[in-house]
């Protein structure tokens, strides 16, 4: 008898425990469902045009007038307006099929299913441009955000490998020996690589997060947060990398310093400046990114000893070429296309400044020319130590 | 105001708004009475409002959420819509000529 009940009370409780579990499941897929439709009418939206007024950009976000004043009829954007018009018409159809989930499922599915697979004609319906056009023109942005990816991992990933090379070159204990580097080894060493490691994964992410910001026009103000902050931090720990080897720079002898390779590294950076438009993300990244190579190229210049210090040292280091091959030559012929639209770049700042513009110089020629100069001088064996 | 191209199915959600010209419609109850999904009416309803023949107003309604927008048919969109349909039902209801026949007398096509 006590095991008849036994039996019975436990079926009783299981069967309590099991209809409110199924309760529980049922009420959460329910919930599920019914943000599919919602989320196919967001991502529908998102293919449509945006008419933001003409200070508002597509990759930036909405302009400091539109943000104060969210009210102003200009800064609903046709994607905004439409999304309230659809899940407006959602909501109406979840109300029509009250207590019919199956069937306010499959109409809201169907309903932000056609909306999402023909959102196509209804842009080109909206703006008057042919599909065809609005196609075409999707395809070359998508292009360019390829090209900027592709060229800022080629940038990115030339300096890093390299560095990376040189470290363990130091961390040889015979070539440090040979080369009188006897502080290798120490506790100073792994501060250099710990802060190298850093610098280089912060700033590396921290232009990939830019770059994200194409693709994502919506998530572009968190991206660039995240980024810049990237950034703040890998210069920190750039800083405190050229600290520590300046300190030994000027303890040990000055001629293959561990500065002048960990300064090496970044003078091809400034191809970071590639990303978001073509278009740099604040001032302070800006003069970073012009002063670390410069301060790069003058410390090497200054350190050469054989060469001793000079404007031709400085061009000398820029490229770390076989110098007696351009020796007849002033300066390496090819040394403007890299040198003087960066210097133009620096001066563009600066002017940009004196008249009070913001901090954002189109400044695709020093980047290409970046882009330029790595594979050349690798192809001609000019890139020496780098 | 732009030209529209006007189509069966574009045909279709005119005669749909020229029942009633004064009254105003949702897309979803359009989208029922045409028996045309979303992804169909809706580009036809933005190229008639980019024409000048439709317009599209809020409606603030009772609810909390997101107010529907509700589509009318214009003054001048009436009139084009009116013309447009009966070219295109004059068009429709001209009977075929069989191939190889010569053009009957006193037809102007």
């Amino acid at each position: 008898m006590s095991t008849f009940k036994e039996f019975f009370g436990q079926l009783t409780a299981g069967a309590i425990i099991g209809g409110m579990l199924s309760n529980l499941v049922g009420e959460e897929l329910r919930t599920r469902l019914d943000l599919i439709p919602v989320a196919l009418i967001r991502l529908a939206a998102r293919h449509l045009p945006s008419d933001r007024c003409d200070n508002c950009r597509e990759d930036i976000g909405p302009c400091k007038e539109c943000l104060a004043n969210p009210s102003d009829e200009r800064s609903l954007s046709v994607r905004a307006d439409r999304t309230s018009e659809w899940i407006a018409e959602l909501n109406h159809i979840k109300d029509k099929t009250e207590g019919l989930p199956l069937t306010r499922f499959l109409r809201g599915l169907a309903y932000a299913a056609h909306l999402f697979l023909n959102v196509g004609d209804l842009s080109s319906a909206i703006t008057g441009v042919h599909r065809r056009t609005l196609v075409l023109a999707a395809s070359r942005r998508a292009l360019a955000v390829a090209a900027n990816l592709i060229a800022g991992w080629l940038c990115f990933t030339s300096p890093t490998f390299r560095f990376v090379g040189q470290i363990f070159t130091l961390s040889d204990p015979m070539w440090s020996a040979a080369r009188g580097l006897a502080w290798w080894g120490t506790w100073l060493d792994e501060l250099v690589l710990v802060s190298a490691a850093f610098a280089t994964v912060c700033l590396g992410i921290g232009a990939f997060l830019h770059a994200a910001g194409q693709c994502a026009p919506e998530r572009v103000r968190v991206l660039q947060r995240a980024a810049r902050r990237l950034c703040v931090l890998g210069f920190a720990a750039f800083a405190l990398e050229v600290a520590v080897c300046l300190c030994l720079v000027f303890a040990v002898s000055a001629g293959d310093s561990p500065l002048s390779a960990v300064l090496n590294k970044f003078h091809s950076w400034n191809s970071l400046i590639h990303y978001v438009n073509n278009e740099i993300p604040g001032k302070v990244l800006a003069y970073c990114i012009v002063i670390c190579p410069l301060a790069g190229c003058l410390t090497r210049a200054v350190a050469r000893d054989t060469i001793g210090p000079g404007v031709i040292a400085l061009f000398h280091v820029l490229y770390w070429t076989a110098f007696d091959m351009w020796l007849p030559l002033p300066l390496p012929p090819w040394a403007g296309v890299v040198f003087i639209p960066f210097l133009a770049f620096a001066i563009v700042l600066w002017g940009r400044r004196r008249v009070g513009l913001d901090d954002r110089p189109p400044c695709r020629a020093p980047s290409n020319s970046t882009v330029i100069r790595r594979p050349v001088t690798d192809l001609g064996g000019a890139s020496g130590g780098e | 105001m732009t030209d529209v191209r006007v189509t069966v199915a574009v045909a279709q959600v005119l005669s749909e708004f020229l029942t009633d010209p004064s009254e105003p419609r949702y897309g979803y109850d359009l989208m029922r009475q045409t028996g045309f999904p979303s992804g169909k009416l809706y580009p036809i309803l933005a190229r008639l409002e980019r024409a000048g023949w439709l317009s599209r107003t809020v409606d603030p309604g009772p609810g909390d959420g997101p107010p529907r927008r509700l589509y009318r048919l214009t003054p001048n969109g009436a009139e084009s819509a009116r013309q447009e349909l009966a070219l295109l039902h004059q068009q429709l209801n001209r009977s075929p000529r069989p191939f190889g026949q010569p053009q009957p007398e006193g037809d102007p096509a």
